[in-house]
């Protein structure tokens, strides 16, 4: 089973062959810092501790936007 | 099972604030940044005199943020608000900040709304049409045209201050960049307040100052407001405010709370500095401040259509304000 994972504005999407893994796991693959990205799981932030699972998606979204 | 929970209801936690060892669910998250920037508008005095702010919405996370969270202080700060949207003429990109806003501003039935369009200022251009036929690069004349009419808007309806959506890391990754590449003069302009010059310009006030770029995201995800969340088509590869941005993150990532003592040091190190800018003229067209006698819009409009098209600016705007009050 797969984690799906959107990164936004980048427009990125990737797939995760993890059972499960954790926010801050997650963002550190990415190469992000905690303090540049925030994690929604449908329209709810999650914490760095919070644990994703497989069949989830979640949305990274970049906290500067280049707006 | 969830094992954190929000420290005062005890419902789960969507927020942890490492630098103030902080657990919060959504309602007590928007209730904490509220009740910080009101901390901050008391603790620098950023509102004065009349009360009346202009506060400069682009549709962006963080000025949709900063209109929110004034307009949730209103009633307990006697603030009147005046909302100022500047649609650059960025093809889509602008049409949907201009939507954003005007979605924002029905949300909070906020008036008066006063949306200004470059290209009924400019003769049928953009800002990247003016940049074009000014060979200067688009964000640096997209920003002194934002400046110039703010500041047109802001005299025109006698603000006391001109409220912008700088959070900490805007302000930090500046002052970096001015302490790197020189330009330190300008750095005196990134306080919470900067005053203004009487009948020239209207002074600027910060009330994100204290809220991380990161706490600004969070706020506007959780409140569901309306804000456009893409990269501006114009923007650099990589700037060096990025790069700032990127470094402080990192400091703060090891070391919370590093970004708000170094603004608050970077407060206390420049206040009572004298400004080494200089003079300030009324410009000889428009009567907006100058360094020579002509201000950057009138010498930039000059050059590319024949003439200074400040004083067809205030005209427009004017026209805007009094629509805006029909």
């Amino acid at each position: 089973m797969t984690i799906k994972v959107r990164v936004t504005p980048r427009g990125q999407t990737l797939t995760l062959e993890q059972n499960r893994i954790t926010v801050k796991r997650l963002i550190a693959i990415l190469g992000l810092s905690i303090e540049s990205a925030v994690v929604v799981r449908g329209e709810e932030p999650l914490l760095e501790t919070d644990e994703i699972r497989e069949g989830e998606e979640v949305t990274v979204v970049l906290v500067a936007s280049g707006g | 099972m969830y094992s954190v929970r929000c420290k005062y209801c005890g419902k789960r936690a969507v927020v942890s604030l490492r630098y103030a060892m902080l657990n919060l669910c959504g309602e007590h998250y928007l209730n904490y940044i509220i009740s910080k920037v009101e901390k901050t508008i008391k603790r620098y005095r950023l509102v004065e005199r009349s009360k009346r702010l202009l506060v400069a919405v682009s549709g962006g996370k963080d000025s949709s943020v900063l209109t929110h969270v004034l307009w949730s202080l209103k009633s307990k700060l006697d603030l009147e608000i005046v909302l100022f949207h500047l649609h650059l003429g960025l093809g889509e990109y602008s049409n949907k900040q201009e939507r954003a806003v005007r979605e924002l501003a029905s949300l909070l039935a906020a008036r008066p709304l006063i949306v200004v369009y470059a290209r009924e200022i400019l003769p049928g251009d953009g800002i990247p049409e003016l940049a074009l036929k000014v060979g200067r690069s688009t964000c640096s004349v997209c920003g002194a045209v934002k400046r110039y009419l703010m500041n047109v808007a802001a005299m025109a309806v006698r603000a006391d201050a001109i409220a912008t959506g700088h959070n900490t890391d805007d302000i930090l990754a500046y002052f970096l960049k001015n302490l790197v590449f020189g330009g330190e003069e300008y750095s005196l302009k990134l306080t919470p307040r900067t005053e203004g010059l009487d009948g020239l310009a209207i002074a600027r006030a910060r009330p994100l100052y204290e809220v991380y770029e990161r706490e600004t995201l969070l706020y506007a995800i959780l409140s569901k407001i309306p804000f456009v969340h893409e990269e501006c088509p114009f923007r650099p590869e990589r700037s060096i405010e990025e790069v700032n941005k990127d470094y402080l993150n990192r400091l703060e990532e090891r070391a919370p709370g590093s970004k708000l003592r170094l603004a608050r040091r970077f407060v206390s190190m420049v206040t009572g500095s004298e400004s080494t800018i200089g003079e300030v003229l009324a410009c000889r067209y428009c009567g907006m401040p100058s360094r020579s006698g002509v201000c950057t819009f009138c010498r930039l409009t000059s050059r590319v259509y024949g003439e200074p098209l400040g004083p067809k600016a205030v005209d427009i705007i004017k026209a805007k304000i009094l629509e805006s009050k029909t």
